[in-house]
């Protein structure tokens, strides 16, 4: 149903990072967009500056603080909050949704609810991966909206930015919340595609960050496109190996949002996760990279959590046994890699 | 009114929620049975003008149906099928071939003969509801099987020192949330969704719904029950309406879908059984047929459009059942090998569902000490949202929900079938979900799980491995096998802190105590014992298979983690 009127009803973007920023300015092409960004400084920085995190503000994106005003005016919302802070957002926007509210986020990351004594002892605790949630999960657990779907795709924030074109998957069980989406994204550079594998969707756009923290590992070394090749292909496996374990269907691993996704990231400067690895092969802390960049690299906390699901399931798991030995055992990324990369063998194709 | 505890502790007996049978939804509806029909006809005649009903499309539909229908007669007949259907089917036909003579289809001619066959499926489904035979039933379970089974236990060399005179109440336990329920019941309507694991089941709901104080409840019952003639004179008598699997053209499942629709919009409650069959493999149920659910969300957003202030609302209630003894365990778990195993299960003879069995297990059952306890879940409506005291659903804070904007687009209620197919699905995650923690462990599901795993472990094989081993070389120390139970006992515990699951009052003993009574009690009526003791005390099976089945009760708890 396109009707006039869509036009002139304001979406809702909750989440000022450089991602969100980027959805907002798509947004506002078709519609107004109410931009929610927590912090006052940022606000006021927007509207003063009318450029945020290296953008040029589309003027038809409002700024507000306020969760209740947004969610009062918008029917169809976007959270774009790293996974860290979703739940916590969800709480803040919970009480002011109705049913009739449409979710659509953009994170591509996990939520665990742990104790505080599994907090402390995450190094070792076994997880089992029915505790662990995606955002559309959290959605449903905190509020009373129904309507949920996520975007996901190679969607690197500072191409979009630049105007290049690009393409993403909605992925959604309601029809109605990915037409929905389409309609408020419509664009001649921007192609959406819809999946109604919802958890398969999320979890491909998580779960390849560990691939990508690991691709930007075999870069930094220097060690060759064939062994990055290598790298990849044989992650890619066990990454649907994985996602099995939560259930989750293997097709979407084979679209856009999956080695689409993939391929993007895992070679692409521009990609965060990359970055990290990159820049740990190079030689700094974790600790130091983490401090030092802007915003929130998702494939470090993917990594371990993946960690902890693989403990519970007793199986082998060895690329994310090794990024997470490098990560957060302090073990020589030579010596991961080295591991990694020889002594192996086995079937080529086996999980079609 | 509240329930009252009675003299014996422990039992507790409901009052009637309406004391009058001529006051109950059921009866108001079914005394007008000619009326509902003509209701159906009509929506369902409605409802093909709506979707598009051109002369055409109709003919496809009925073209169709007939084309099935025939098949059906020639290679599946029924002794419960009326002897006119052919004939009938004959003269459809032939109308059908008259009203496109012209080379072109006669619309209304053609809306006739669909009439026609939606009436006939209509009168076909509709059940009904006499005061007197459910009466009659009544007395017969109740009264019956209390005189049966007080008979069995006064004999005097069973009887133990001390022992009185048992109520059929004392036998079957109603816990969970009864009262809730109860008050739902008057403030709308109740839809009942129990797990399935025994064809008696049906049986006992029926007296647990009676036994709660409820009005009678509606449900499907397969049309092949209605051959049986005193099985017939009853189901046709309680309120049941005829489902036959058989017939899956459009025209039957549409006439279906609008009937319980009706119905539920009228406000009588449901017991539908989500797994469709009984649970082969003896777990709880992980998928469910969302058919009448998916009713249930469209039933729900008419009730809104016919009065937006004031609606009737629909409710779930998930239900699960715990017993020591499946009657037709041995049965089902070799149906249950024999599908998933394919070639690797070579399938060992088994004879079952005898008269005779089954009035031996019902006689098991009442003699032994062992009871049936039905844990109402949480009622919940048809989107999961917690319901308070006065049936308003209310979302996480508290607040009061207007269902209504679950159906909003743009701000208007409208007819989404996608929609409504993803809310089904979703709905029927929140039952499985609920199933699972209202189920109730007993000691002889936790020794069955117990002993099954602790042979995969020790034994290092998979699944069809050890089905191969014969049951004299499956030798369980008790030490260890006490050691193993005595671990998951306390995660179980730990689980029910939680809320993910709950125990029955037999696992509130020492672990050498659950040991021996799990033993005792599992699977009381077999001939061949799931699990026994041999003369060393070590714990032995005579069917590892019977085993398995009721292993499996205790399946997605991951509870072979913690062995």
């Amino acid at each position: 149903m396109i009707s006039k009127n869509t036009s002139e009803n304001p979406v809702g973007v909750v989440g000022a990072g450089s991602f969100g920023t980027v959805i907002a300015n798509l947004l506002a092409v078709n519609q107004p967009v109410i931009l929610y960004a927590r912090r006052e400084a940022v606000r006021e920085a927007i509207v003063k500056e009318k450029v945020h995190r290296g953008q040029q503000m589309h003027p038809r994106v409002a700024v507000t603080g306020d969760l209740a005003e947004l969610a009062e005016r918008c029917t169809l919302i976007w959270p774009v909050v790293p996974s860290k802070n979703f739940r916590a957002m969800m709480r803040d926007l919970s009480p002011h949704l109705r049913p009739y509210h449409v979710l659509i986020h953009c994170t591509k990351g996990l939520d665990v609810l742990l104790t505080d004594r599994e907090k402390e002892r995450f190094h070792d605790i076994k997880l089992n991966p029915n505790r662990v949630r995606t955002m559309s999960q959290v959605i449903a657990e905190e509020s009373v909206v129904l309507r949920v779907g996520c975007m996901s795709g190679p969607n690197l924030a500072k191409e979009i930015a630049r105007g290049l074109p690009a393409g993403t998957v909605i992925a959604s069980h309601f029809n109605e919340v990915i037409n929905l989406g389409r309609q408020a994204l419509r664009s001649d550079r921007f192609m959406v595609f819809e999946n109604h594998d919802l958890i398969g969707v999320e979890l491909g756009g998580v779960l390849k960050n560990i691939l990508a923290l690991g691709s930007g590992m075999v870069s930094g070394m220097g060690m060759g496109e064939n062994a990055r090749a290598l790298m990849i292909t044989r992650g890619w496996r066990e990454l649907m190996r994985i996602a099995g374990w939560f259930g989750s269907d293997k097709n979407a691993f084979m679209g856009l949002a999956g080695i689409g996704d993939m391929i993007a990231t895992c070679s692409s400067p521009l990609s965060r996760n990359y970055t990290v690895g990159r820049r740990l092969a190079e030689g700094e802390t974790l600790a130091h990279i983490i401090e030092t960049m802007e915003e929130v690299a998702e494939g470090v906390n993917t990594v371990r959590t993946a960690m902890a699901v693989v403990r519970f399931m007793e199986k082998r798991a060895p690329m994310v046994e090794a990024f997470y030995s490098v990560l957060f055992e302090d073990v020589p990324l030579e010596e991961a890699i080295h591991k990694l990369l020889v002594h192996r063998h086995g079937p080529d194709v086996d999980f079609m | 009114m509240a329930a009252k505890k009675s003299k014996d502790k422990d039992t507790v007996e409901y009052p009637r929620v309406i004391p009058d049978e001529h006051d109950w939804p059921i009866y108001k509806i079914s005394s007008r049975r000619e009326q509902l029909i003509e209701e159906v006809i009509a929506e369902t005649m409605e409802h093909y003008t709506q979707q598009g009903g051109e002369g055409e499309r109709n003919f496809t539909r009925i073209a169709d149906a007939y084309y099935q229908e025939r098949v059906r007669m020639k290679d599946n007949p029924w002794k419960v099928d009326r002897r006119d259907e052919p004939a009938f089917w004959r003269r459809i036909k032939l109308a059908l071939q008259r009203s496109a003579e012209g080379g072109t289809v006669d619309e209304k001619a053609v809306e006739k003969i669909l009439h026609q066959v939606v009436d006939r499926y209509t009168n076909e489904i509709a059940g009904d509801f006499r005061i007197r035979t459910y009466r009659f039933a009544r007395w017969a379970t109740n009264f019956g099987f209390t005189r049966l089974f007080n008979a069995i236990r006064l004999r005097p060399f069973r009887r133990k020192k001390g022992e009185k005179r048992m109520k059929l109440t004392e036998k079957m336990q109603l816990t969970g949330y009864t009262e809730e329920i109860r008050a739902l019941s008057k403030k709308g309507v109740v839809i009942l969704v129990p797990t399935h694991f025994s064809n008696l089941d049906s049986i006992v709901i029926g007296w647990a719904i009676e036994a709660l104080g409820l009005p009678a409840f509606t449900y499907g019952a397969g049309i092949n029950l209605f051959g049986h003639p005193i099985l017939s004179y009853f189901m046709a008598r309680l309120g049941a309406f005829r489902l036959d699997r058989r017939k899956k053209n459009e025209i039957y499942l549409t006439n279906l879908k609008l009937y319980t629709e009706i119905v539920l919009r009228k406000g009588g409650h449901m017991l539908f059984f989500p797994g469709g069959t009984r649970s082969r493999s003896g777990s709880i149920e992980t998928k469910l047929k969302l058919g009448l659910l998916g009713t249930a969300i469209e039933a729900q957003r008419k009730l809104i459009l016919e009065d937006p202030e004031n609606y009737r609302r629909i409710y779930v209630v998930p239900l699960v059942m715990s017993y020591n003894t499946t009657l037709e365990a041995t049965a089902l778990i070799n149906q249950f090998l024999k599908k998933e195993g394919k070639e690797r299960y070579i399938l060992v003879k088994d004879d079952f569902r005898s008269t005779r069995k089954t009035i031996k297990y019902i006689f098991n059952f009442l003699r032994s000490r062992s009871s049936m306890v039905f844990s109402f879940g949480k009622p919940m409506d048809l989107f999961g949202n917690e319901v308070n005291g006065e049936g308003i659903s209310l979302d996480k804070q508290g607040r009061v929900i207007d269902l209504a904007d679950y159906y909003q687009s743009n701000g208007e209620i409208v007819r989404d079938s996608q929609r409504s197919y993803a809310y089904t699905r979703l709905l029927g995650e929140r039952i499985l979900a609920s199933y699972y923690r209202e189920n109730i462990v007993f000691s002889s599901h936790l020794v069955a799980f117990t002993a099954f795993q602790f042979l995969l472990q020790t034994q290092q094989k998979d699944l069809y491995g050890l089905l191969t081993v014969a049951e004299e070389d499956l030798v369980m120390p008790y030490d260890d096998f006490a050691a193993s139970v005595e671990r998951l006992h306390l995660r179980l515990r730990e689980m029910e802190l939680q809320g993910k699951v709950r125990l029955g009052e037999d696992m509130r003993h020492s672990i050498p105590n659950i040991v021996r009574h799990g033993i005792e009690y599992l699977g009381t009526y077999h001939l061949k014992k799931p699990l026994t003791f041999d003369k060393a005390g070590n714990v032995i099976t005579e069917d590892l298979r019977v085993l398995y089945f009721y292993h499996n009760r205790l399946n997605g708890y991951d509870l072979e983690k913690y062995l």
